[in-house]
Protein backbone atom coordinates (compact mmCIF):
# COMPACT_ATOMS: atom_id res chain seq x y z
CA UNK A 1 0.00 0.00 0.00
CA UNK A 2 1.36 3.40 -0.51
CA UNK A 3 2.37 5.33 2.17
CA UNK A 4 0.26 8.19 1.42
CA UNK A 5 -2.88 6.13 1.38
CA UNK A 6 -5.01 5.84 4.21
CA UNK A 7 -5.72 2.50 5.32
CA UNK A 8 -9.73 1.76 3.82
CA UNK A 9 -10.96 1.22 7.16
CA UNK A 10 -10.67 4.75 7.97
CA UNK A 11 -11.95 6.47 4.77
CA UNK A 12 -15.10 4.22 4.95
CA UNK A 13 -15.59 5.50 8.31
CA UNK A 14 -15.33 8.97 7.41
CA UNK A 15 -17.13 8.65 4.39
CA UNK A 16 -19.97 6.36 4.90
CA UNK A 17 -22.36 9.06 6.05
CA UNK A 18 -21.51 12.24 3.42
CA UNK A 19 -21.48 9.86 1.30
CA UNK A 20 -25.12 7.86 2.18
CA UNK A 21 -26.33 11.53 2.55
CA UNK A 22 -25.34 12.70 -1.07
CA UNK A 23 -26.89 9.45 -2.16
CA UNK A 24 -30.28 10.06 -0.29
CA UNK A 25 -30.55 13.52 -1.66
CA UNK A 26 -31.29 11.96 -5.01
CA UNK A 27 -32.99 9.06 -4.81
CA UNK A 28 -36.96 8.43 -3.33
CA UNK A 29 -36.43 5.88 -0.74
CA UNK A 30 -33.82 4.84 1.85
CA UNK A 31 -33.72 1.27 0.62
CA UNK A 32 -32.56 2.51 -2.65
CA UNK A 33 -29.90 4.66 -1.12
CA UNK A 34 -28.75 2.06 1.25
CA UNK A 35 -27.87 -0.10 -2.05
CA UNK A 36 -26.44 2.39 -3.67
CA UNK A 37 -24.19 3.23 -0.86
CA UNK A 38 -23.17 -0.24 -0.34
CA UNK A 39 -22.28 -0.39 -4.38
CA UNK A 40 -20.03 2.54 -3.96
CA UNK A 41 -18.51 1.27 -1.11
CA UNK A 42 -17.99 -2.61 -2.67
CA UNK A 43 -16.69 -0.74 -5.98
CA UNK A 44 -14.49 1.64 -3.92
CA UNK A 45 -12.97 -1.26 -1.91
CA UNK A 46 -12.01 -3.38 -4.81
CA UNK A 47 -10.61 -0.67 -6.44
CA UNK A 48 -8.60 0.96 -3.65
CA UNK A 49 -5.29 -0.64 -4.45
CA UNK A 50 -5.49 1.64 -7.28
CA UNK A 51 -6.52 4.47 -5.60
CA UNK A 52 -3.35 7.65 -6.51
CA UNK A 53 -4.05 10.12 -3.62
CA UNK A 54 -1.79 12.12 -5.26
CA UNK A 55 -3.98 12.78 -7.97
CA UNK A 56 -7.31 12.73 -6.07
CA UNK A 57 -8.36 13.38 -2.57
CA UNK A 58 -10.45 10.30 -1.04
CA UNK A 59 -13.41 13.14 -1.59
CA UNK A 60 -13.43 13.56 -4.86
CA UNK A 61 -12.69 9.40 -5.62
CA UNK A 62 -15.60 8.94 -3.55
CA UNK A 63 -18.11 10.94 -4.62
CA UNK A 64 -16.71 10.17 -8.71
CA UNK A 65 -18.00 6.39 -7.92
CA UNK A 66 -20.98 7.57 -5.77
CA UNK A 67 -22.32 9.47 -8.79
CA UNK A 68 -21.36 6.80 -11.67
CA UNK A 69 -23.28 4.47 -9.59
CA UNK A 70 -26.50 6.91 -8.70
CA UNK A 71 -26.89 7.38 -12.56
CA UNK A 72 -26.70 3.36 -13.29
CA UNK A 73 -29.42 3.24 -10.78
CA UNK A 74 -31.65 5.95 -12.72
CA UNK A 75 -30.56 4.12 -15.82
CA UNK A 76 -31.75 1.01 -14.42
CA UNK A 77 -34.06 1.41 -12.48
CA UNK A 78 -35.69 4.29 -15.06
CA UNK A 79 -37.36 1.79 -17.73
CA UNK A 80 -38.07 -0.62 -15.33
CA UNK A 81 -40.16 1.67 -13.25
CA UNK A 82 -42.09 3.54 -16.46
CA UNK A 83 -42.67 0.09 -17.73
CA UNK A 84 -44.17 -1.08 -14.53
CA UNK A 85 -46.44 1.90 -14.20
CA UNK A 86 -47.65 1.77 -17.85
CA UNK A 87 -48.37 -2.15 -17.36
CA UNK A 88 -50.23 -1.90 -13.64
CA UNK A 89 -51.17 1.71 -14.10
CA UNK A 90 -49.29 2.54 -10.84
CA UNK A 91 -47.97 5.64 -9.11
CA UNK A 92 -44.29 5.88 -8.27
CA UNK A 93 -43.35 3.92 -5.13
CA UNK A 94 -43.44 5.29 -1.53
CA UNK A 95 -41.68 4.80 1.10
CA UNK A 96 -42.78 2.79 3.94
CA UNK A 97 -43.74 4.69 7.02
CA UNK A 98 -41.99 2.01 9.40
CA UNK A 99 -38.89 2.52 7.46
CA UNK A 100 -39.08 6.12 7.32
CA UNK A 101 -39.51 6.44 11.60
CA UNK A 102 -36.22 3.97 11.33
CA UNK A 103 -34.04 6.66 9.16
CA UNK A 104 -32.28 9.36 10.33
CA UNK A 105 -33.58 12.67 8.70
CA UNK A 106 -34.23 15.78 9.79
CA UNK A 107 -34.90 17.72 6.80
CA UNK A 108 -36.55 15.08 4.95
CA UNK A 109 -39.20 18.04 2.84
CA UNK A 110 -36.01 19.75 2.40
CA UNK A 111 -34.08 16.62 1.01
CA UNK A 112 -37.27 15.56 -1.16
CA UNK A 113 -37.07 19.35 -3.22
CA UNK A 114 -33.09 18.43 -3.26
CA UNK A 115 -34.37 15.04 -5.14
CA UNK A 116 -36.94 16.92 -7.38
CA UNK A 117 -34.38 19.41 -8.98
CA UNK A 118 -33.06 18.59 -12.64
CA UNK A 119 -30.19 16.21 -12.21
CA UNK A 120 -27.11 18.40 -13.02
CA UNK A 121 -28.51 21.05 -9.92
CA UNK A 122 -29.65 18.25 -7.73
CA UNK A 123 -25.81 16.95 -7.91
CA UNK A 124 -24.13 20.47 -7.77
CA UNK A 125 -26.27 21.01 -4.39
CA UNK A 126 -25.47 17.88 -3.50
CA UNK A 127 -22.08 17.76 -3.97
CA UNK A 128 -21.46 21.20 -2.22
CA UNK A 129 -23.09 20.53 0.65
CA UNK A 130 -21.29 17.11 1.03
CA UNK A 131 -18.03 19.30 1.70
CA UNK A 132 -16.64 19.38 -1.29
CA UNK A 133 -15.30 22.36 -3.26
CA UNK A 134 -16.00 24.19 -6.30
CA UNK A 135 -13.16 22.88 -8.25
CA UNK A 136 -13.72 19.43 -7.05
CA UNK A 137 -17.69 19.39 -7.99
CA UNK A 138 -16.59 21.52 -11.50
CA UNK A 139 -14.35 17.96 -12.43
CA UNK A 140 -16.90 15.31 -11.06
CA UNK A 141 -19.34 17.03 -13.05
CA UNK A 142 -17.32 17.60 -16.47
CA UNK A 143 -17.35 21.20 -16.42
CA UNK A 144 -15.10 24.32 -14.90
CA UNK A 145 -14.88 25.82 -11.19
CA UNK A 146 -16.92 28.84 -12.52
CA UNK A 147 -19.58 26.65 -14.60
CA UNK A 148 -20.04 24.60 -11.37
CA UNK A 149 -20.53 28.08 -8.90
CA UNK A 150 -22.97 29.23 -11.77
CA UNK A 151 -24.76 25.72 -12.03
CA UNK A 152 -24.96 25.41 -8.03
CA UNK A 153 -26.72 29.27 -7.96
CA UNK A 154 -28.99 28.32 -10.72
CA UNK A 155 -29.99 25.02 -8.56
CA UNK A 156 -29.98 27.08 -5.07
CA UNK A 157 -32.35 29.70 -6.66
CA UNK A 158 -34.81 27.17 -8.13
CA UNK A 159 -34.61 25.43 -4.83
CA UNK A 160 -35.66 28.09 -3.19
CA UNK A 161 -38.70 28.83 -5.48
CA UNK A 162 -39.99 25.31 -4.97
CA UNK A 163 -39.65 25.13 -1.28
CA UNK A 164 -41.40 28.79 -1.37
CA UNK A 165 -43.68 27.29 -3.82
CA UNK A 166 -45.24 24.26 -1.47
CA UNK A 167 -45.01 26.97 1.89
CA UNK A 168 -47.50 28.68 -0.28
CA UNK A 169 -49.55 26.29 -1.56
CA UNK A 170 -50.03 25.10 2.38
CA UNK A 171 -50.72 28.58 3.19
CA UNK B 1 -37.74 41.09 -4.53
CA UNK B 2 -34.24 43.04 -3.23
CA UNK B 3 -31.04 41.90 -4.29
CA UNK B 4 -31.00 42.26 0.09
CA UNK B 5 -33.75 39.87 0.94
CA UNK B 6 -32.09 37.20 -1.82
CA UNK B 7 -29.08 36.82 -0.51
CA UNK B 8 -30.23 36.63 3.16
CA UNK B 9 -33.30 34.00 1.88
CA UNK B 10 -30.16 32.34 -0.23
CA UNK B 11 -27.70 32.30 2.69
CA UNK B 12 -30.46 30.59 5.22
CA UNK B 13 -31.23 28.40 2.66
CA UNK B 14 -27.64 27.49 2.37
CA UNK B 15 -27.21 27.23 6.03
CA UNK B 16 -30.11 24.77 5.81
CA UNK B 17 -29.05 22.29 3.49
CA UNK B 18 -25.86 22.17 5.44
CA UNK B 19 -27.88 20.88 8.14
CA UNK B 20 -29.77 18.21 5.98
CA UNK B 21 -26.62 17.13 4.23
CA UNK B 22 -24.49 16.71 8.30
CA UNK B 23 -27.52 15.28 9.74
CA UNK B 24 -28.39 13.19 7.27
CA UNK B 25 -27.26 9.57 7.92
CA UNK B 26 -28.24 6.11 7.44
CA UNK B 27 -30.33 3.81 10.06
CA UNK B 28 -28.18 2.34 12.88
CA UNK B 29 -26.66 -0.69 12.02
CA UNK B 30 -25.68 -0.30 8.58
CA UNK B 31 -22.52 0.54 8.86
CA UNK B 32 -21.32 -2.65 10.26
CA UNK B 33 -23.97 -4.58 8.24
CA UNK B 34 -21.96 -2.72 5.10
CA UNK B 35 -18.38 -3.68 6.63
CA UNK B 36 -19.33 -6.95 7.10
CA UNK B 37 -20.54 -7.47 3.58
CA UNK B 38 -17.81 -6.29 1.94
CA UNK B 39 -15.16 -8.12 3.96
CA UNK B 40 -16.75 -11.40 3.20
CA UNK B 41 -16.64 -10.62 -0.25
CA UNK B 42 -13.08 -10.80 -0.03
CA UNK B 43 -10.83 -13.91 -1.39
CA UNK B 44 -10.57 -15.91 1.61
CA UNK B 45 -6.49 -16.14 1.50
CA UNK B 46 -6.34 -12.15 1.65
CA UNK B 47 -8.77 -12.95 5.09
CA UNK B 48 -6.81 -15.61 6.57
CA UNK B 49 -3.56 -13.70 5.94
CA UNK B 50 -5.22 -10.52 7.37
CA UNK B 51 -6.89 -12.36 10.07
CA UNK B 52 -3.75 -13.48 11.12
CA UNK B 53 -1.73 -10.49 10.81
CA UNK B 54 -4.55 -8.24 12.67
CA UNK B 55 -4.61 -10.89 15.53
CA UNK B 56 -1.93 -8.79 18.18
CA UNK B 57 -3.57 -5.52 17.07
CA UNK B 58 -6.54 -6.31 17.66
CA UNK B 59 -6.21 -6.38 21.30
CA UNK B 60 -3.05 -3.77 21.30
CA UNK B 61 -5.09 -0.84 19.88
CA UNK B 62 -9.23 0.20 19.39
CA UNK B 63 -10.60 -1.48 16.61
CA UNK B 64 -11.40 0.27 13.22
CA UNK B 65 -14.07 -1.55 13.47
CA UNK B 66 -16.99 -2.15 16.58
CA UNK B 67 -16.02 -5.54 17.51
CA UNK B 68 -19.42 -6.96 17.42
CA UNK B 69 -18.63 -7.16 13.76
CA UNK B 70 -15.09 -8.26 14.43
CA UNK B 71 -16.49 -11.37 16.11
CA UNK B 72 -18.93 -12.30 13.69
CA UNK B 73 -16.08 -11.82 10.73
CA UNK B 74 -14.15 -14.40 12.61
CA UNK B 75 -16.72 -16.51 12.39
CA UNK B 76 -17.08 -16.40 9.28
CA UNK B 77 -13.44 -16.62 8.40
CA UNK B 78 -12.83 -19.66 10.66
CA UNK B 79 -16.15 -21.25 9.57
CA UNK B 80 -14.67 -21.25 6.01
CA UNK B 81 -11.43 -21.97 6.09
CA UNK B 82 -12.74 -25.62 8.00
CA UNK B 83 -14.95 -26.15 4.75
CA UNK B 84 -11.91 -25.88 2.96
CA UNK B 85 -9.29 -27.65 4.75
CA UNK B 86 -12.43 -30.88 5.48
CA UNK B 87 -11.90 -30.96 1.82
CA UNK B 88 -15.87 -30.17 2.21
CA UNK B 89 -17.54 -28.94 -1.16
CA UNK B 90 -20.96 -26.66 -1.18
CA UNK B 91 -22.80 -26.01 -4.64
CA UNK B 92 -22.62 -22.31 -5.81
CA UNK B 93 -26.18 -22.48 -5.40
CA UNK B 94 -26.16 -24.00 -1.72
CA UNK B 95 -28.23 -21.68 -0.10
CA UNK B 96 -28.63 -23.44 3.19
CA UNK B 97 -28.16 -23.55 6.84
CA UNK B 98 -26.20 -20.57 8.37
CA UNK B 99 -25.28 -17.44 6.83
CA UNK B 100 -22.07 -17.75 6.95
CA UNK B 101 -21.52 -21.16 6.08
CA UNK B 102 -23.61 -20.46 3.15
CA UNK B 103 -21.70 -18.15 1.79
CA UNK B 104 -18.46 -20.58 1.99
CA UNK B 105 -18.60 -21.22 -1.87
CA UNK B 106 -19.05 -17.37 -3.00
CA UNK B 107 -16.28 -16.16 -0.55
CA UNK B 108 -14.31 -19.15 -2.48
CA UNK B 109 -14.57 -18.15 -5.67
CA UNK B 110 -14.53 -14.39 -4.69
CA UNK B 111 -18.05 -13.57 -6.68
CA UNK B 112 -21.73 -14.17 -6.11
CA UNK B 113 -22.97 -15.32 -9.59
CA UNK B 114 -20.47 -18.58 -8.84
CA UNK B 115 -18.39 -19.92 -11.90
CA UNK B 116 -18.89 -18.00 -14.87
CA UNK B 117 -19.01 -19.20 -18.49
CA UNK B 118 -16.00 -18.06 -20.64
CA UNK B 119 -16.69 -15.60 -23.65
CA UNK B 120 -15.54 -15.81 -26.94
CA UNK B 121 -15.65 -15.42 -30.59
CA UNK B 122 -17.81 -17.38 -32.48
CA UNK B 123 -16.65 -16.66 -36.12
CA UNK B 124 -17.55 -20.40 -37.24
CA UNK B 125 -21.06 -19.69 -36.22
CA UNK B 126 -21.97 -16.87 -38.36
CA UNK B 127 -23.73 -15.70 -40.47
CA UNK B 128 -26.32 -15.60 -37.66
CA UNK B 129 -30.37 -16.14 -38.75
CA UNK B 130 -31.58 -13.29 -40.52
CA UNK B 131 -34.39 -13.06 -37.97
CA UNK B 132 -31.73 -11.22 -35.41
CA UNK B 133 -32.33 -7.95 -37.20
CA UNK B 134 -30.72 -4.92 -38.27
CA UNK B 135 -27.38 -5.76 -36.12
CA UNK B 136 -26.56 -9.02 -37.33
CA UNK B 137 -27.09 -7.25 -40.80
CA UNK B 138 -24.69 -4.61 -39.93
CA UNK B 139 -21.84 -7.63 -38.63
CA UNK B 140 -22.20 -8.41 -42.63
CA UNK B 141 -20.74 -5.19 -43.21
CA UNK B 142 -17.99 -5.02 -41.55
CA UNK B 143 -16.37 -8.99 -41.45
CA UNK B 144 -15.22 -9.07 -44.89
CA UNK B 145 -11.63 -8.45 -43.99
CA UNK B 146 -11.42 -10.01 -40.42
CA UNK B 147 -9.11 -12.86 -39.91
CA UNK B 148 -9.72 -15.81 -37.50
CA UNK B 149 -7.25 -18.05 -38.33
CA UNK B 150 -3.74 -19.07 -36.69
CA UNK B 151 -0.85 -16.35 -36.98
CA UNK B 152 1.78 -15.79 -35.08
CA UNK B 153 1.07 -12.62 -33.36
CA UNK B 154 3.34 -9.87 -31.40
CA UNK B 155 2.48 -7.69 -28.67
CA UNK B 156 3.29 -4.27 -29.99
CA UNK B 157 0.87 -1.69 -28.29
CA UNK B 158 0.30 0.21 -25.12
CA UNK B 159 -2.08 -1.58 -22.15
CA UNK B 160 -4.85 0.87 -20.78
CA UNK B 161 -4.81 1.76 -17.12
CA UNK B 162 -6.99 -1.33 -15.23
CA UNK B 163 -10.34 -0.74 -14.47
CA UNK B 164 -12.75 -1.97 -12.74
CA UNK B 165 -14.91 -3.95 -14.49
CA UNK B 166 -17.91 -5.43 -12.94
CA UNK B 167 -19.89 -8.75 -14.30
CA UNK B 168 -23.98 -8.33 -15.03
CA UNK B 169 -26.11 -10.99 -15.28
CA UNK B 170 -29.29 -11.63 -16.90
CA UNK B 171 -31.97 -14.13 -16.45
CA UNK B 172 -33.37 -15.33 -19.56
CA UNK B 173 -36.94 -13.94 -19.81
CA UNK B 174 -40.37 -15.80 -19.80
CA UNK B 175 -43.50 -14.99 -21.65
CA UNK B 176 -44.44 -12.95 -19.05
CA UNK B 177 -41.89 -10.70 -19.61
CA UNK B 178 -41.93 -10.60 -23.38
CA UNK B 179 -45.78 -10.05 -23.03
CA UNK B 180 -45.27 -7.20 -20.64
CA UNK B 181 -42.87 -5.37 -23.32
CA UNK B 182 -45.01 -6.21 -26.08
CA UNK B 183 -47.74 -4.26 -23.78
CA UNK B 184 -44.92 -1.49 -23.65
CA UNK B 185 -45.04 -0.85 -27.04
CA UNK B 186 -48.28 -0.93 -27.51
CA UNK B 187 -48.65 -4.33 -28.96
CA UNK B 188 -50.68 -6.70 -26.32
CA UNK B 189 -53.13 -8.41 -28.85
CA UNK B 190 -53.20 -11.03 -31.45
CA UNK B 191 -50.05 -12.86 -29.79
CA UNK B 192 -48.83 -15.54 -32.07
CA UNK B 193 -46.40 -18.02 -30.38
CA UNK B 194 -44.57 -20.34 -32.87
CA UNK B 195 -43.37 -23.17 -30.51
CA UNK B 196 -43.99 -24.39 -27.11
CA UNK B 197 -42.24 -22.69 -25.70
CA UNK B 198 -43.53 -19.13 -25.87
CA UNK B 199 -40.97 -18.62 -27.72
CA UNK B 200 -40.29 -17.16 -30.58
CA UNK B 201 -43.08 -14.96 -29.88
CA UNK B 202 -44.92 -12.27 -32.81
CA UNK B 203 -47.12 -9.73 -31.82
CA UNK B 204 -49.10 -7.30 -33.51
CA UNK B 205 -49.39 -3.82 -33.01
CA UNK B 206 -51.71 -0.88 -34.78
CA UNK B 207 -49.37 -0.93 -38.16
CA UNK B 208 -46.21 -3.06 -36.79
CA UNK B 209 -45.49 -6.77 -36.16
CA UNK B 210 -43.26 -7.25 -33.06
CA UNK B 211 -41.24 -10.09 -32.91
CA UNK B 212 -39.38 -11.64 -29.58
CA UNK B 213 -36.42 -13.89 -29.56
CA UNK B 214 -34.85 -15.87 -26.31
CA UNK B 215 -31.57 -15.94 -26.30
CA UNK B 216 -29.44 -17.72 -29.14
CA UNK B 217 -27.09 -19.61 -26.84
CA UNK B 218 -24.78 -20.28 -29.64
CA UNK B 219 -23.72 -17.15 -30.67
CA UNK B 220 -24.64 -16.29 -27.89
CA UNK B 221 -26.90 -13.31 -28.19
CA UNK B 222 -29.23 -11.97 -26.06
CA UNK B 223 -32.93 -11.58 -26.38
CA UNK B 224 -33.92 -9.77 -29.10
CA UNK B 225 -36.80 -7.35 -30.42
CA UNK B 226 -37.72 -6.51 -33.81
CA UNK B 227 -40.28 -3.91 -34.82
CA UNK B 228 -41.30 -4.17 -38.30
CA UNK B 229 -43.78 -1.44 -39.37
CA UNK B 230 -46.43 -2.80 -42.03
CA UNK B 231 -45.39 0.10 -44.61
CA UNK B 232 -42.36 1.69 -44.49
CA UNK B 233 -42.44 5.00 -42.60
CA UNK B 234 -40.81 7.90 -44.86
CA UNK B 235 -38.00 9.88 -43.33
CA UNK B 236 -38.98 12.68 -45.44
CA UNK B 237 -35.48 13.59 -45.99
CA UNK B 238 -34.58 13.94 -41.96
CA UNK B 239 -31.40 13.60 -40.86
CA UNK B 240 -31.24 10.25 -40.75
CA UNK B 241 -30.05 9.87 -37.29
CA UNK B 242 -33.04 12.10 -36.27
CA UNK B 243 -35.16 10.07 -38.25
CA UNK B 244 -34.29 6.76 -36.11
CA UNK B 245 -34.71 8.33 -32.64
CA UNK B 246 -37.86 9.88 -33.51
CA UNK B 247 -39.26 6.25 -34.86
CA UNK B 248 -37.74 4.52 -31.92
CA UNK B 249 -39.39 7.30 -29.50
CA UNK B 250 -42.58 6.58 -30.92
CA UNK B 251 -42.50 3.26 -29.16
CA UNK B 252 -40.05 4.37 -26.00
CA UNK B 253 -37.53 2.05 -27.40
CA UNK B 254 -34.62 4.81 -27.63
CA UNK B 255 -31.97 2.82 -25.65
CA UNK B 256 -31.89 3.55 -21.50
CA UNK B 257 -28.39 2.24 -21.80
CA UNK B 258 -25.34 4.25 -22.86
CA UNK B 259 -24.75 3.91 -26.07
CA UNK B 260 -22.79 5.85 -29.19
CA UNK B 261 -24.56 5.97 -32.64
CA UNK B 262 -23.16 5.98 -36.26
CA UNK B 263 -24.49 5.70 -39.49
CA UNK B 264 -23.82 2.74 -41.71
CA UNK B 265 -24.84 2.93 -45.34
CA UNK B 266 -24.10 0.55 -48.19
CA UNK B 267 -26.17 1.63 -51.43
CA UNK B 268 -29.52 2.51 -50.51
CA UNK B 269 -29.58 0.69 -47.33
CA UNK B 270 -28.72 2.57 -44.37
CA UNK B 271 -28.29 1.09 -40.48
CA UNK B 272 -28.24 3.94 -37.75
CA UNK B 273 -26.46 1.87 -34.76
CA UNK B 274 -27.24 2.32 -31.23
CA UNK B 275 -23.40 0.35 -29.82
CA UNK B 276 -24.15 -0.93 -26.35
CA UNK B 277 -21.86 0.44 -23.44
CA UNK B 278 -21.78 -0.35 -20.09
CA UNK B 279 -20.85 2.37 -17.30
CA UNK B 280 -17.84 1.70 -15.53
CA UNK B 281 -17.80 2.63 -11.92
CA UNK B 282 -14.62 4.43 -12.23
CA UNK B 283 -16.15 6.44 -15.15
CA UNK B 284 -15.93 5.85 -19.33
CA UNK B 285 -17.81 2.72 -20.29
CA UNK B 286 -16.72 -0.08 -22.50
CA UNK B 287 -18.94 -1.44 -25.15
CA UNK B 288 -20.37 -4.15 -26.00
CA UNK B 289 -19.01 -6.97 -28.62
CA UNK B 290 -20.47 -9.92 -30.34
CA UNK B 291 -19.23 -12.81 -31.52
CA UNK B 292 -16.83 -11.36 -34.11
CA UNK B 293 -15.62 -8.68 -31.90
CA UNK B 294 -18.15 -5.86 -33.69
CA UNK B 295 -20.18 -3.65 -31.03
CA UNK B 296 -23.32 -3.87 -31.47
CA UNK B 297 -27.09 -2.63 -29.58
CA UNK B 298 -30.27 -1.59 -30.91
CA UNK B 299 -30.52 -0.25 -34.58
CA UNK B 300 -32.81 1.32 -37.18
CA UNK B 301 -33.16 -0.38 -40.29
CA UNK B 302 -33.84 2.70 -43.34
CA UNK B 303 -34.13 1.21 -47.17
CA UNK B 304 -34.36 3.85 -49.61
CA UNK B 305 -35.51 6.57 -47.66
CA UNK B 306 -37.69 4.40 -45.84
CA UNK B 307 -37.64 2.71 -42.23
CA UNK B 308 -39.06 -0.63 -42.05
CA UNK B 309 -37.47 -2.14 -38.71
CA UNK B 310 -35.73 -1.45 -35.54
CA UNK B 311 -34.30 -4.04 -33.47
CA UNK B 312 -32.37 -4.45 -30.14
CA UNK B 313 -32.08 -6.20 -27.04
CA UNK B 314 -35.39 -6.62 -24.47
CA UNK B 315 -35.08 -4.81 -21.32
CA UNK B 316 -34.02 -6.95 -18.86
CA UNK B 317 -33.01 -6.30 -15.35
CA UNK B 318 -29.47 -6.93 -14.70
CA UNK B 319 -27.61 -7.74 -11.54
CA UNK B 320 -23.55 -6.66 -11.41
CA UNK B 321 -21.27 -7.65 -9.26
CA UNK B 322 -17.29 -7.97 -8.81
CA UNK B 323 -14.81 -11.02 -9.83
CA UNK B 324 -11.27 -10.90 -9.46
CA UNK B 325 -9.29 -10.15 -12.75
CA UNK B 326 -6.36 -10.39 -14.19
CA UNK B 327 -3.60 -7.96 -14.64
CA UNK B 328 -2.29 -6.53 -18.25
CA UNK B 329 0.78 -8.78 -18.22
CA UNK B 330 -1.43 -11.63 -17.74
CA UNK B 331 -3.63 -10.82 -20.62
CA UNK B 332 -1.36 -10.07 -22.95
CA UNK B 333 0.22 -13.77 -22.47
CA UNK B 334 -3.05 -14.84 -23.09
CA UNK B 335 -3.66 -13.09 -26.09
CA UNK B 336 -0.49 -13.93 -27.80
CA UNK B 337 -0.83 -18.09 -26.42
CA UNK B 338 -4.66 -17.71 -27.89
CA UNK B 339 -5.94 -20.56 -30.36
CA UNK B 340 -7.39 -19.56 -33.32
CA UNK B 341 -11.26 -18.52 -33.47
CA UNK B 342 -11.31 -20.90 -36.73
CA UNK B 343 -9.39 -23.20 -38.07
CA UNK B 344 -9.28 -22.32 -41.32
CA UNK B 345 -5.64 -20.17 -41.72
CA UNK B 346 -3.93 -18.69 -44.11
CA UNK B 347 -0.61 -21.20 -44.77
CA UNK B 348 2.28 -19.94 -43.99
CA UNK B 349 0.86 -18.31 -40.03
CA UNK B 350 0.75 -14.76 -41.23
CA UNK B 351 3.24 -12.66 -38.34
CA UNK B 352 0.60 -10.27 -37.04
CA UNK B 353 1.51 -7.64 -34.21
CA UNK B 354 -0.95 -6.78 -32.51
CA UNK B 355 -1.37 -2.75 -31.89
CA UNK B 356 -4.41 -2.13 -30.15
CA UNK B 357 -6.47 -3.15 -27.01
CA UNK B 358 -10.11 -2.35 -25.76
CA UNK B 359 -11.69 -3.09 -22.89
CA UNK B 360 -14.84 -4.64 -23.97
CA UNK B 361 -17.82 -6.11 -22.38
CA UNK B 362 -19.10 -9.63 -24.60
CA UNK B 363 -21.86 -12.43 -23.64
CA UNK B 364 -21.27 -15.78 -21.91
CA UNK B 365 -24.66 -17.98 -21.40
CA UNK B 366 -25.25 -20.68 -19.44
CA UNK B 367 -27.64 -22.65 -17.50
CA UNK B 368 -30.67 -20.09 -18.13
CA UNK B 369 -28.74 -17.14 -17.79
CA UNK B 370 -26.79 -14.40 -19.39
CA UNK B 371 -23.50 -13.43 -18.17
CA UNK B 372 -21.61 -10.02 -19.73
CA UNK B 373 -18.19 -10.20 -18.93
CA UNK B 374 -15.60 -7.79 -19.17
CA UNK B 375 -12.74 -8.60 -22.04
CA UNK B 376 -9.34 -7.09 -24.03
CA UNK B 377 -10.08 -6.69 -27.55
CA UNK B 378 -6.81 -6.90 -29.32
CA UNK B 379 -6.53 -6.65 -32.78
CA UNK B 380 -3.70 -5.66 -35.46
CA UNK B 381 -3.80 -6.10 -39.21
CA UNK B 382 -1.52 -7.40 -42.30
CA UNK B 383 -1.27 -7.79 -45.53
CA UNK B 384 -2.26 -10.92 -47.71
CA UNK B 385 -2.90 -10.86 -51.34
CA UNK B 386 -2.87 -7.26 -51.72
CA UNK B 387 -5.70 -7.31 -49.33
CA UNK B 388 -5.88 -5.95 -45.63
CA UNK B 389 -6.93 -8.37 -42.82
CA UNK B 390 -7.67 -7.31 -39.21
CA UNK B 391 -6.82 -10.22 -36.54
CA UNK B 392 -8.86 -10.24 -33.53
CA UNK B 393 -8.40 -11.96 -29.82
CA UNK B 394 -10.70 -11.79 -27.00
CA UNK B 395 -9.05 -12.35 -23.76
CA UNK B 396 -12.07 -12.46 -21.18
CA UNK B 397 -10.81 -11.03 -17.86
CA UNK B 398 -12.10 -12.68 -15.25
CA UNK B 399 -9.72 -14.34 -13.50
CA UNK B 400 -9.34 -18.08 -15.27
CA UNK B 401 -10.05 -19.85 -11.83
CA UNK B 402 -13.23 -18.50 -11.41
CA UNK B 403 -14.45 -19.74 -15.29
CA UNK B 404 -15.98 -22.76 -15.91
Amino acid sequence: MAADRPPFEDVYRDFLGRIYAYVRAQVRTSADAEDITAQVFMNAYQAYDRFEPRNLTPAAWLFRIARNATLDHFRASGRRDRLQRTIEHQPEAEEDPATMAEERIQYRALLAHVAGLPERQRNAISLRHSGLSFEEVGHLMSCSEDAAKMLYHRALKTLRDAVAGQEQAVE
Amino acid sequence: MSDNKEDLELEALQRELDDAFATTRPRRGFEDELWLRMQARRPLWTRLREAVGSWGALFREAPAIPLGAVAVLLVVVIGASILVNSGLRLSPTHNSGAAGVAQAPDMALGAEFGKLPTPALHPGVYPAPAAYGPSASYATFEQSNLYFGSANLRWAGQMPLPAQAPVFRYTEPGVTTADQFAGSVGASSDKQVRSGTGFPATYRGQSFTLTIQPTEPQLPLEPYFTLAPSAPVSTNGADLQDAAATFLGQYTLVPSWPSSVTVHQSGGHVIVQYSRAFQLPGGGVAYLVNWVGQRYGASVDINDGGIDAASGPLPLNLEATNYRLISNDQAVQMALASAPALTQSIQPAPAVDLKTVELVYALAFARGQGYYEPAYLFSGTFQYNGQTYTKRVLVPLVDPSLRS
